[in-house]
């Protein structure tokens, strides 16, 4: 008894050392441990026996059972150390490039447009775009800047022919203020991300079109406080920063009061962002409102300057080239 | 503007704090500020006067005046001599003729100053705001003016024609000319005001003085101008004449009447101080303005809800006093009377904002506006879908551009459109690109191509913008989107074409457009010309849904290519969001996938050059029963040499209901092998 068993262990430990794959070792142990095994099979045959013979055998071959586990347990490791030499020839060179897959790119002007919306949106304002093309009405009349108002120069103004016609390329986001309010009644939250045209030369930072967000929050009691909350909201979760703001007096025809948006992020100076104001009674009444009973804020950012801080760009004009070597740093 | 620190510490009572520290307390108060420059007696404040403010306080008086308030200090207004105003003089006759034109009219009278130079105090200051000093009257002038606000004018009393002075104000004569101080003659008209004699024309009124009456070493009696010109008026005149002074520029802000009087006290002050002389104290003063003092309720409660903190009624009427306003009442029915000169303040809000901004925005917290969440938004469709459609194309491989809005009149062309159909500029920036453009292509071709040089094989771009056009003289606006496929390297490389299709068959497909999507020729004019010149005339193809025209697609012709300026092949195509989008759907209906499997086949056939794919489907899909699932051209190869179009397909057979029978398939393939062979120049091989 004891002799088979010492043959079946001799036969066992061979073939394991004998094994030059994991492969197969694997199926030498099997053929012992394995479900079907020659060890396996015995030790099931246990249970059948007398009680005293099963003590005896059964420590038997637990012994037996563990000098084989052992033995595989080594000679894994040992496979261990050729397993390099044994898939030799799988080898690949991962220091080969990736197979390059055709991409494109979202503008960045576009992808910071829509972190500005995204925002916003999430502070309930509703987003609009409006005509390039606008009229003389909404464009100066309807915001507070009458005809011959010196007020006018503050805007170079493309013209369209014949001049009489009263069609210009909107100088601002803001006629979109009036055209919303008035198909709108408030409470209401409305932003305007979109390109507007001014008639200046091209440099390093202007350009004769660019693109503006317009702001407009209008109901009850809207103050000065709140556009504070909004916009200090604003800058923090566009630049994912801490961020203070101020305003100082600024003078644009549609609010009262109006002032400038000045931004500081920790270790830098103030920039000017933003110009801003209370909606001015006047527009609040062209749209059919009741200055008495609403007031709201209004807001014109210029988003090209977000994004030229946001990515570090110092040259406006870039966003206009089409320069692949520049659009491809944002796949 | 640039403020001397110096004058402006003349003008207030308490010290000022240091020149920069002044400059940002300016900043968060009243007027920006550029920066500071120089030291000592050179300090000089570089301010952004706000241009409704610019009427009182482009002056030293009118920062001095902010400043004044921002420190509980007052104005200390310059000292002036005192004269007695009258509208009649013994001497000098004062007519006001064109009253659209001047509203107030004051001079004053000096004998015996000695013109000469200025002493250097004074050259100093006044060139450290940019201006030169030329002689002790035309020196003071200029510096009242810098004081007050006020455009003051000297004359030369003796070179005014006849013995009593007669001073007209009004309207030019067509053609008259005047020789201007600096030498050159202006030719006038009737929308230009001028102050004449009985000679003609002393100075161009509120613009210029002429070289007759001008000031010189040998003048002795002098008559200063002081007067009111109206803004519209100005205006006119100086875009007729081309022409823009430190007057001009001031009269065009609407200087505030009450300056008259008060800026010829000072002058007259100062001219005997330094240039001697004895001041004719009966002066003139005709005065047809109309004086400038509302009366203005003020609600503080609405104040406080406006900013959205509580300004303690203390602080409101300090701060309306020390901007010089009069008030009456209190608690929530303070009514104010603005200083004469705060022609920018008429109604509440205007005070509110002087209360802000004196208090400072920085005492206004910032709270979060609260609402109900159910506030309606409206999300902008065309916005969202704009966005998934610029996902999309990236997607594909595109890299987005923004271009230019303005296009060339020979680019309008390449679309078959006229000059009437599309915007013209009436100021171009380039005369280059005076229209509108109608389309994105053009710009996106010309960018495509550019980039070539930097990519070995195609470049790829697309833009999402607006195109416009005019119809019946109303503007009709729509959002686009184009894509451009080049590659400089071969002229004729159509595959390109199907790329683009392929593209805009993928985006449809994406954006879940119903409707018959159908590709089909341009149609040509009678003299052979394509009804979009911009295209290849058999490589291009209009787009449409249910016969709406939804865009186009198309190899660009050589013509256009010269026209653009580029080489190679480019491929463009465009779709009209507007009516793309009435097809679109954003919901999507799963449909059952077949329990049961699929079976394909394979047909290859030879076919006549020139036979249209869309044509072998129709006949594959009649031919079929209602177990033909799908259709797809896996083969397509001219073969030039003998004429024939080698193209096979993959013929996918499934049943929702059942497993299909191979026999079945053959009979179905047997069937689409006889459709074939109706055709005898097809062959099935």
């Amino acid at each position: 008894m004891d002799n088979e068993l010492e043959q079946i262990k001799t036969q066992a430990i061979s073939e394991i050392q004998g094994s030059t794959t994991y492969h197969e070792l694997d199926t030498v142990f099997r053929s012992y441990l394995g479900r079907k095994g020659r060890v396996t099979l015995q030790l099931r045959a246990l249970s059948g026996m007398p009680i005293e013979e099963r003590k005896t055998r059964g420590s038997l071959l637990n012994g037996l059972k563990e000098n084989i586990e052992k033995a595989a347990q080594e000679k894994r490791s040992a496979l261990e150390t050729n397993k390099n030499k044994e898939e030799g020839a799988a080898w690949i060179d991962i220091t080969r490039p990736g197979t390059p897959l055709q991409k494109g790119s979202v503008h960045p002007l576009t992808r910071v447009g829509w972190e500005i919306e995204d925002i916003f949106v999430a502070m309930g304002f509703d987003v609009s775009d409006g005509p390039h093309v606008e009229t003389e009405y909404y464009n100066f009349e309807a915001l507070n800047i009458p005809a011959n108002h010196p007020a006018r120069d503050l805007w170079d103004t493309f013209w369209l022919k014949p001049k009489n016609a009263g069609y210009v390329l909107r100088t601002h986001t803001s006629p979109m203020q009036i055209r919303y309010m008035e198909k709108h009644q408030p409470p209401l939250r409305l932003i305007v991300p979109g390109r507007v045209f001014r008639y200046e030369a091209t440099d390093q930072s202007h350009h004769f079109q660019f693109n503006q967000v317009e702001g407009l929050m209008v109901g009850t009691d809207v103050s000065v406080a709140h556009f504070r909350a909004v916009i200090g909201e604003f800058f923090e979760k566009f630049f994912g920063t801490r961020v203070e703001t101020r305003l100082r007096p600024g003078f644009f025809p549609f609010v009262e009061p109006g002032f400038e948006v000045d931004m500081r992020r920790q270790g830098t100076g103030w920039l000017e962002m933003a110009g801003a104001g209370m909606v001015h009674p006047n527009v609040l009444k062209v749209v059919g409102y009741d200055p008495q009973k609403v007031s709201g804020f209004a807001f014109g950012m210029g988003w090209d300057r977000l994004a030229m801080m946001k990515y570090h760009i110092d040259d406006v004009r870039l966003f206009q080239e089409g320069d692949i070597r520049f659009l491809k740093q944002f796949v | 503007m640039k403020f001397s620190y110096g004058l402006l510490q003349d003008l207030v009572e308490k010290k000022l704090p240091a020149p920069n520290e002044l400059a940002d307390f300016l900043t968060m108060h009243s007027f920006e500020s550029d920066g500071v420059s120089g030291t000592g007696e050179h300090t000089v404040l570089d301010l952004d006067i706000l241009p409704n403010r610019a009427h009182d306080a482009a002056s030293h008086m009118g920062v001095a005046r902010d400043s004044a308030a921002l420190l509980n200090s007052s104005l200390k207004e310059p000292a002036r001599a005192s004269l007695h105003f009258r509208d009649t003089h013994p001497d000098i006759d004062v007519r006001i003729e064109n009253k659209d034109l001047c509203r107030r009219y004051c001079v004053v009278k000096i004998e015996n100053v000695s013109v000469s130079e200025s002493p250097a105090w004074l050259k100093e200051r006044l060139e450290i705001m940019g201006l030169q000093p030329i002689n002790t009257i035309v020196d003071i002038a200029n510096y009242v003016m810098l004081i007050t606000g006020q455009p003051l004018h000297a004359f030369d009393y003796e070179k005014i024609a006849s013995r009593k002075k007669s001073i007209i104000v009004r309207s030019a004569q067509q053609g008259e000319t005047v020789r201007a101080l600096d030498g050159s003659t202006y030719t006038l008209n009737q929308d230009i005001g001028v102050i004449a004699d009985s000679d003609g024309v002393l100075a161009i009124a509120g613009i210029k003085g002429g070289s007759r009456s001008g000031i010189s070493e040998d003048t002795k009696t002098i008559v200063i101008e002081s007067a009111n010109f109206a803004p519209s008026s100005i205006r006119a005149s100086s875009q007729a004449l081309r022409l823009t002074t430190d007057a001009s520029w001031r009269f065009e802000r609407d200087v505030p009447p009450c300056f008259a009087p008060l800026a010829l006290e000072i002058a007259a002050k100062m001219i005997t101080d330094i240039a001697g002389g004895v001041v004719d104290t009966s002066a003139v003063d005709v005065n047809y303005s109309t004086p400038h003092n509302p009366r203005i309720t003020l609600h503080t409660q609405r104040l406080n809800r406006l900013l959205g903190v509580e300004i303690p009624e203390e602080n409101v009427t300090n701060t309306l006093r020390a901007l010089e306003f009069s008030i009456e009442g209190e608690g929530d029915s303070i009514v104010v009377v603005p200083p004469e000169f705060r022609l920018d303040i008429t109604t509440e809000y205007d005070v509110y904002e002087e209360i802000a901004r004196i208090t400072g925005y920085e005492k206004v917290p910032a709270t979060m506006p609260y609402g109900v969440l159910s506030s309606p938004v409206h999300r902008n469709d065309v916005r969202s879908w704009k966005r998934r459609i610029t996902q999309e194309i990236v997607s594909y491989g595109f890299f987005e551009i923004h271009t230019v809005s303005f296009v060339k009149k020979e680019w309008v062309e390449l679309f078959g459109m006229t000059d009437d159909m599309v915007w013209e500029l009436e100021n171009p920036i380039q005369d280059s690109l005076p229209f509108l453009r109608p389309s994105l292509i053009p710009h996106g071709a010309i960018t495509a191509f550019r980039n070539t040089r930097y990519v070995n094989e195609a470049v790829r771009m697309f833009e999402v913008g607006h195109g416009f056009l005019k119809q019946k003289g109303k503007s009709h606006e729509e959002d686009l989107v184009s894509l451009v496929i080049a590659r400089k390297d071969k002229e004729n490389d159509t595959e390109l074409f199907y790329e683009a299709k392929g593209v805009i068959t993928a985006l449809c497909d994406s954006l879940g457009v119903g409707g018959d999507g159908v590709f089909e020729p341009f149609s040509t004019t009678a003299e052979g010309q394509c009804q979009m010149p911009l295209f290849h005339p058999l490589q291009s193809a209009r787009i449409s849904i249910d016969n709406e025209m939804i865009g186009a697609v198309g190899v660009l012709a050589s013509s256009s290519k010269t026209v653009l300026g580029i080489k190679g092949t480019v491929v463009a195509a465009e779709l009209r969001l507007g009516p793309l989008l009435q097809n679109a759907r954003s919901e999507r209906v799963y449909q059952a996938v077949s329990k049961y499997p699929s079976i394909t086949r394979d047909i290859s056939l030879f076919v006549p050059l020139n036979t249209r794919v869309a044509d072998i489907e129709s006949i594959l899909w009649n031919a079929t029963g209602d177990v033909l699932y799908d259709v797809d051209m896996f083969d397509y190869r001219p073969i030039a040499q003998d004429n024939v179009l080698s193209i096979a397909f993959h013929l996918v057979f499934q049943s929702p209901e059942r497993t299909l029978l191979s026999q079945e398939v053959d009979e179905q393939m047997e069937l689409v092998t006889q459709a074939i062979q109706q055709n005898p120049s097809w062959e099935v091989r």
